[in-house]
């Protein structure tokens, strides 16, 4: 969730809780106000009809006109000062539903005789009071919330523009490249400092990469020279007249496994370079070219295993990309297809829709599909192979936001590549800088 | 054959040296940049080998002294960084040939064997084995003259043998000869095998004998004795 939406939730929640208190003093504010004044009103009235009754000869005729407003009746108690105020219901014909009434009791003396009269008055509506309230309210409330979320955007987008402008430069910031992070700076103390910090931290990281990067080349030069050695060392005693059968067995074993050990050494070396994206130059090439003439250079391999190979080529697809990475990922695939194949097998190479799919036929799996692109796993635990190769292929494939995917059908392998025909701009402009 | 090995590594050069004494070249080394260009200054080489990371410097810039210096002698840069750039700028600077640590020694006399052959003025670049005549320009094999349909795998191999006469060669050698890093060489012995046979036949077929011997276990090896 958003910041902004986040504050904006708060302030409502806040200002929900402020409106629905405020209603409630409307509320009892105006019931007050509106009881005095039905009070002081019937104060009025009373003095009014005492009035009225100097000139009437009849009391009780005065009361049917004046319908349920008026009660007057004979008494035989003393008149007094005494006035009593209270509520009542009265059921109307007209209307043909009670309504509340405010009433005025007190005795008095008309022309010699002792009335009981209750003036009365229509006494606040409860509900309508409480409706009209809460619908002004509700329609406050609308409004506040409407102009809130409205300058709440505008401002926030103008406060926040030099978070967002920062937020994208470390977005394309990569450590390997060689200019430092420089972010710009706002008139925002909190943004200046953020963006200071960032660019402390960016310099360490780099200078902390540097270091990494220095190592890993030096631990591989350092593993090659010795390697190398007991290579060509063990290469020479092989030469060695004499040599028993056993002895030759010892030789070539230890040879073998010299031999794995370096090519896993340039196989991490390769995979550590993709992933600390030290490979920047690019050229444009025909993924189909490059298919056609891997399979030729393998062709005996290919006529070995007896392999059909079938190639439908829906488009031609070119690409822009690092060309020795665009070889270790075609070549990967390529080998695979031939390597994991039964003797006279298929394979079959599609290429459409920016997506290059090479299927083989070949043994199941043995393991769940998505680990397959783990390091060091192999489908077979016996066979020789050092188990990096798809992991190096989905390295490459992070790199360029291609999208690689492996599906087994109808007893068909498929490993799919989708490329990406449109390449981050930003890689070849930070590239033009340096 | 004069060699110059330049290169920091003690043991490495000894190996190198031991192997290619065993081929009948005559070696000198040098183990830093100054020792280096010393020498390329006094001696004539056919061939120098270069590492490129020396203690004291560059080889790379070696390779161009040695290019103004020694027009005549080729060069083959050996380095344990598989870094294309520097592979393509030695290339360019005018190196013969580019070989990663580690390399097998039957490799790399093949590649000075090659180097040597395209830089051979006067002599002739085929190569001859008692019946067998080989042209690596024409790609033509001739076993008593005539000639010998092989493919060009088969071509490879059989060059590749003719320039370690003599000596073992290990499957994963051949494989790495033939395919470089495409394989996981362990995967193809059979191919290699396959293919073996293949020129076996041809050859022997064509009235050549039969040089290549099986060395169980290990590899192949070419020889007439």
């Amino acid at each position: 969730m958003k910041l902004l939406n986040k504050t904006t939730i708060y302030f409502i929640s806040v200002s929900l809780v402020i409106f629905c208190l405020g209603a409630i003093l409307f509320y009892t504010f105006f019931e007050i106000i509106i009881d005095r004044d039905i009070n002081h009103k019937l104060h009025e009235r009373k003095t009014y009809h005492l009035k009225q009754f100097e000139k009437t000869d009849s009391l009780l005729l005065y009361q049917r006109y004046s319908a349920n407003m008026i009660y007057i009746q004979r008494t035989g108690r003393p008149e007094t000062d005494q006035e009593i105020l209270s509520d009542t219901t009265i059921y109307d014909d007209v209307l043909e539903e009670p309504i509340a009434y405010r009433q005025l009791s007190f005795v008095k003396i008309v022309h010699g005789k002792n009335y009981f009269i209750q003036v009365r008055r229509a006494a606040v509506e409860h509900r309508a009071l409480l409706e009209g309230v809460i619908l002004l309210e509700g329609l406050l409330f609308l409004a506040f919330v409407a102009v809130l979320s409205i300058v709440n955007n505008k401002l926030s987008k103008r406060l926040w523009q030099p978070f967002y402008f920062i937020l994208d430069k470390i977005g394309k910031y990569k450590v390997d490249l060689a200019q430092n992070l420089v972010l710009p700076k706002s008139n925002i103390e909190e943004f200046n400092e953020l963006s200071k910090t960032i660019e402390v931290m960016t310099d360490k990281i780099k200078r902390e990469f540097n270091i990494q990067k220095e190592f890993t080349e030096n631990a591989s030069h350092e593993i090659q020279t010795p390697l190398a050695i007991v290579k060509n060392k063990l290469e020479i005693l092989l030469q060695s007249p004499e040599l028993s059968k056993d002895q030759m067995d010892l030789i070539n074993s230890a040879s073998v496994a010299a031999n794995r050990l370096s090519k896993l050494n340039e196989a991490l070396i390769i995979l550590s370079k993709i992933d600390n994206r030290q490979f920047h130059e690019e050229t444009t090439l025909c993924i189909n070219d490059e298919i056609d003439q891997l399979y030729a250079n393998l062709e005996e391999l290919v006529k070995m295993k007896e392999l059909q190979v079938e190639k439908n080529y829906g488009q031609r697809l070119t690409i822009k990309m690092n060309s020795h990475l665009l070889r270790i990922l075609l070549e990967n695939l390529v080998t695979n297809s031939i390597k994991h194949n039964y003797v006279g097998g298929k394979i079959n190479i599609a290429i459409a829709d920016q997506t290059l799919a090479v299927s083989n036929t070949g043994e199941a799996l043995n393991l769940p599909p998505e680990k397959l692109f783990h390091r060091f796993v192999k489908s077979n635990l016996k066979s020789p192979s050092l188990g990096l190769g798809l992991s190096i292929l989905k390295a490459i494939c992070d790199t360029y936001s291609f999208q690689i995917a492996y599906r087994e059908a109808g007893g068909y392998h498929t490993v799919s590549v989708l490329f990406n025909p449109v390449q981050p701009e930003d890689i070849l402009v930070e590239e033009k800088k340096r | 054959m004069k060699v110059l090995i330049i290169e920091d590594e003690q043991e490495l050069q000894t190996a190198i040296s031991s192997y290619l004494k065993s081929e009948g070249y005559v070696c000198e080394h040098a183990v830093n940049f100054k020792e280096a260009s010393e020498k390329i200054d006094i001696y004539a080489y056919d061939c120098v080998l270069v590492d490129i990371g020396l203690p004291d410097g560059n080889g790379l810039q070696l390779v161009e002294i040695l290019k103004k210096e020694l027009k005549n002698s080729g060069v083959i840069i050996i380095t344990a960084k598989n870094s294309l750039e520097d592979k393509i700028f030695g290339l360019d600077v005018g190196a013969d040939d580019y070989l990663t640590k580690p390399f097998n020694l039957s490799e790399l006399n093949a590649r000075i064997r090659a180097v040597l052959r395209r830089r051979k003025f006067e002599g002739k670049k085929e190569i001859e084995f008692n019946e067998i005549r080989v042209n690596p320009d024409t790609l033509q094999t001739y076993v008593q003259g005539k000639t010998v349909p092989l493919t060009k795998k088969e071509f490879d191999l059989l060059v590749f043998f003719l320039s370690n006469k003599k000596k073992v060669l290990t499957k994963e050698s051949i494989a790495e000869h033939l395919w470089g890093d495409y394989i996981d060489s362990a995967d193809n012995f059979d191919f290699i095998y396959v293919h073996i046979s293949n020129l076996r036949k041809k050859l022997v077929e064509s009235g050549a004998c039969d040089y290549l011997h099986t060395v169980y276990g290990v590899g192949y090896k070419f020889t007439d004795t």
